[in-house]
């Protein structure tokens, strides 16, 4: 008899008696899906998180911040910017003038939906934002802001968040009423969390007379080092620069850290509780099957076909635990809004995370089977066949 | 009690088995235990705020500045004994690993006319005036970066940025011992107001934030209505909250934690459910005849339903305890990665009573199928 359909035959023998051990079976699908939906949810908020990093990753196109790294607390007098803007690898724009462009920052807390208020990003751009940006700001309902007037765009998922912000509404920021003439998109990007003005009327409305941030657009990718070099070894600047794509990471990277921990630290502490209970229930399975396996040892079937069909039972309750947790995790929360650290990203449950679910799952099955695997191959078949 | 010795018996007469029993249920409490006692140690940062203090804040937003004129009108407002501007300064320390702390820059003396718990050392209040680039440390923040009274310590805040060459060059004057029940100011460092306002390149001549103290805690509502009342539409209206309510804000905006925990923690105890009660039932299934024997020589039906509850009690409650126990002694090193004090107690308690109804719900029908066995039924391997 070949090994193959040794393994075949005593495989299929053990699936076939699952149903006599449903309730210590079920044991290891239930403890399964638990493990795998709590981890999967865990890191839908990090995959969430990610998502929503902006969709600006135009190549070429860098940010000048202050020092201290926050977008904003910088200090830019136009001075500076007239400065940053003939700096060495400026790209210029079909106007000839160089593509620069001051941005105002601040923080306002408006009411929210969900009852109190929270903290929400107001950002003044300049006319030249659009031109800057490979995915412009897309507004699906509404108009533009006129430029000098109190009048902003809201993001969709501000919106969502936020009380006074369909378009036609008045909002209150600092003692002034802001109309909200639009309404803006932006491919699901954290930018969506936002209201939009024009930064100098932003600057003038909040008492300011410096911009936060700049944002450049180099005549290509290779002039970042020459241009960094030339404003970080200005000494009337106080600046770092760096590349936009990458500040925006940085920006969530520490956040997707924190929560990829505690996903990957709750989902392996609770595997291991889990890898106990499929010893468990693969150890009575075996103990159950005890003069099924013998018998077979007996009629000449080998002790690996025993083994890898012992394992093969626990990845196969394993396996179905996963598919259900992953899908209770993706009907429960997938696109579900989470609030974290002051802003809001929508969960997602990834196609990617569903694999790592199934690996999971694979290891808790091969881990929680092996022993007893070994254990069935080691049965000493005289006295096993005399079991009752 | 004279049973506990066949309770004990009960439990181990399958070792292995007892065994992956035991640490399963021993890996679920220590889980709880780690999750609950975080959520719980939030719960009392909260709760150990100060009755008579007030902070007085930007309505535009938290980090948006307040003029220092607001000062002397809010020291005017009816009620308030003291105030005192704080500018947020947050930073890191030029080392090869920079890490981050919490820090203000305090006018000396009106914020020790604020501080109730006295936890700065008089002294160093003295030679914080005496030395305009002097800095306070807490303990905590001296010992990580191994710095003492008399050393140079260049901080670059992670708001403001020095005229002079963007750091700021302080010098440690004072260490005090971080005040684990004081989460705004316990274990932030401390510099001059005078200094960083007038160093920074923006924003000089305002505060982010006042802290206000009120004659009489019951009054503290009151105040802040008043204090805010007079900034009224202004370009520079105040938020005044109550420290209390303003730590639950910030707990808030980290996210629903509490929601999350509770999602985990009822996850993890459905699937220990599912597998202490199949181990349980198999278990008495196992000892059918053992049990029928135990009837025969005069053990009433009552008893042997005692007898397997009891088991499952003892060990749920054994089990749970070693879990319980091994996150109280975790507890210590999170308190200082997390910096604020846990108090266990309640948490240790709560699981212990968690563990209680794992153990009635799993041994319950066991328990039950236990005592309706009939003797020539089981012993005839019906």
């Amino acid at each position: 008899m070949s090994f193959l359909r040794q393994i075949w035959a005593v495989s299929a023998m053990s699936l076939a008696a699952l149903p006599s051990r449903a309730g210590a079976s079920l044991v290891t699908v239930v403890g399964v899906a638990t493990v795998v939906g709590v981890m999967l949810s865990l890191l839908g908020i990090g995959a969430g998180v990610t998502g929503a990093l902006p969709r600006n990753d135009e190549p070429g196109a860098v940010i000048v911040l202050a020092t201290s790294g926050a977008e904003i607390m910088g200090s830019f007098s136009q001075a500076d910017v007239a400065q940053i803007a003939e700096a060495p690898g400026v790209a210029r724009g079909p106007d000839g003038k160089p593509m620069v462009e001051p941005l105002a920052g601040v923080i306002v807390e408006l009411e929210s939906k969900a009852g109190g208020t929270n903290n929400i990003l107001f950002r003044g751009v300049g006319p030249a934002a659009d031109r800057m940006s490979k995915h412009p700001l897309h507004v699906f309902q509404g108009r533009r802001y006129q430029v000098g007037l109190h009048e902003l765009i809201a993001g969709r998922r501000a919106q969502a968040n936020f009380k006074h912000l369909d378009v036609g509404d008045t909002v209150m920021l600092r003692g002034t009423p802001w109309k909200v003439v639009g309404a803006y998109d932006d491919k699901g990007g954290v930018d969506e969390n936002g209201i939009v003005t024009d930064a100098d009327t932003l600057l003038a409305a909040f008492n300011r007379t410096t911009y936060t941030s700049v944002i450049v657009k180099l005549d290509s990718p290779a002039s970042f080092r020459r241009f960094k070099d030339a404003l970080t070894s200005n000494p009337q600047l106080q600046v770092q620069v760096k590349p936009l794509g990458q500040y925006y990471h940085d920006q969530l990277a520490a956040l997707n850290g924190l929560v990829s921990f505690v996903g990957y630290f709750v989902g392996g502490v609770m595997a291991v509780g889990v890898v106990f209970g499929a010893l468990n229930t693969m150890y009575s399975a075996v103990d159950a099957r005890k003069r099924e396996i013998a018998t077979l040892r007996a009629l000449g079937f080998g002790g690996i076909a025993v083994v890898i069909s012992v394992v093969l039972e626990s990845v196969a309750l394993a396996i179905p635990g996963a598919l259900l947790g992953a899908a209770a995790a993706w009907l429960l929360f997938n696109n579900h809004d989470v609030h974290l650290g002051g802003s809001s990203f929508p969960m997602a449950v990834t196609p990617g995370l569903v694999v790592l679910g199934l690996v999971w799952a694979l290891m808790i099955g091969l881990v929680g089977g092996l022993a007893p695997a070994i254990r069935a191959a080691r049965l000493p078949v005289a006295e096993a066949l005399r079991a009752t | 009690m004279k049973y506990l010795h066949l309770v004990w018996a009960g439990i181990w007469r399958r070792p292995g088995r007892a065994t992956l029993t035991l640490l399963s249920i021993v890996n679920a409490f220590l889980l709880y235990g780690l999750l609950q006692g975080f959520v719980s140690g939030l719960g009392d940062t909260v709760a150990d705020t100060h009755a008579d203090v007030l902070i007085t804040l930007s309505r535009v937003s938290q980090l948006e500045p307040l003029p220092m004129s607001h000062l002397a009108q809010i020291r005017a407002t009816p009620g308030v004994k003291s105030a005192a501007p704080l500018i947020i300064f947050s930073g890191a320390y030029h080392t090869a690993r920079p890490a981050n702390f919490g820090g203000f820059a305090v006018d000396p003396d009106s914020f020790v006319a604020t501080d109730t718990d006295e936890a700065i050392p008089p002294q160093d209040i003295v030679a914080l005036k005496r030395t305009r680039t002097g800095v306070i440390l807490p303990a905590r923040v001296a010992a990580q970066f191994n710095l003492k009274v008399g050393d140079r310590m260049p901080v670059k805040s992670l708001m403001w940025t020095n005229k002079d060459g963007g750091a700021w060059p302080l010098d440690v004057v004072g260490v005090y011992a971080s005040n684990p029940k004081d989460l705004f100011f316990g274990s932030s460092i401390l510099a001059n107001y005078d200094y960083v306002d007038q160093a920074r390149t923006q924003s000089t001549g305002t505060a982010s934030l006042f802290v206000v103290r009120v004659d009489d805690p019951a009054q503290a509502g009151q105040v802040a209505q008043r204090i805010d009342a007079q900034f009224a539409n202004s370009p520079d209206e105040t938020k005044t909250e109550s420290e209390q309510q303003l730590v639950a804000d910030q707990i808030k905006q980290i996210g629903d934690i509490g929601f999350v925990v509770r999602a985990i923690v009822g996850a993890v105890f459905f699937a220990l459910l599912f597998s202490v009660a199949a181990v349980m039932m198999q278990s008495v299934r196992e000892r059918t005849p053992e049990l029928a024997v135990l009837k025969t020589i005069g053990f009433t039906d009552t008893t042997v339903l005692g007898l397997i509850l009891a088991e499952a009690l003892v060990f749920c409650l054994v089990s749970a305890a070693i879990g319980l126990g091994l996150a109280a002694l975790v507890f210590p090193l999170a308190k200082t990665a997390v910096g604020f004090r846990i108090d266990v107690g309640p948490v240790l308690l709560a699981g212990l009573g968690l563990a209680l109804l794992l153990a009635l719900i799993s041994g319950l029908p066991p328990a039950l199928r236990g005592m309706r066995l009939s003797i020539v039924d089981a012993l005839a391997g019906r």
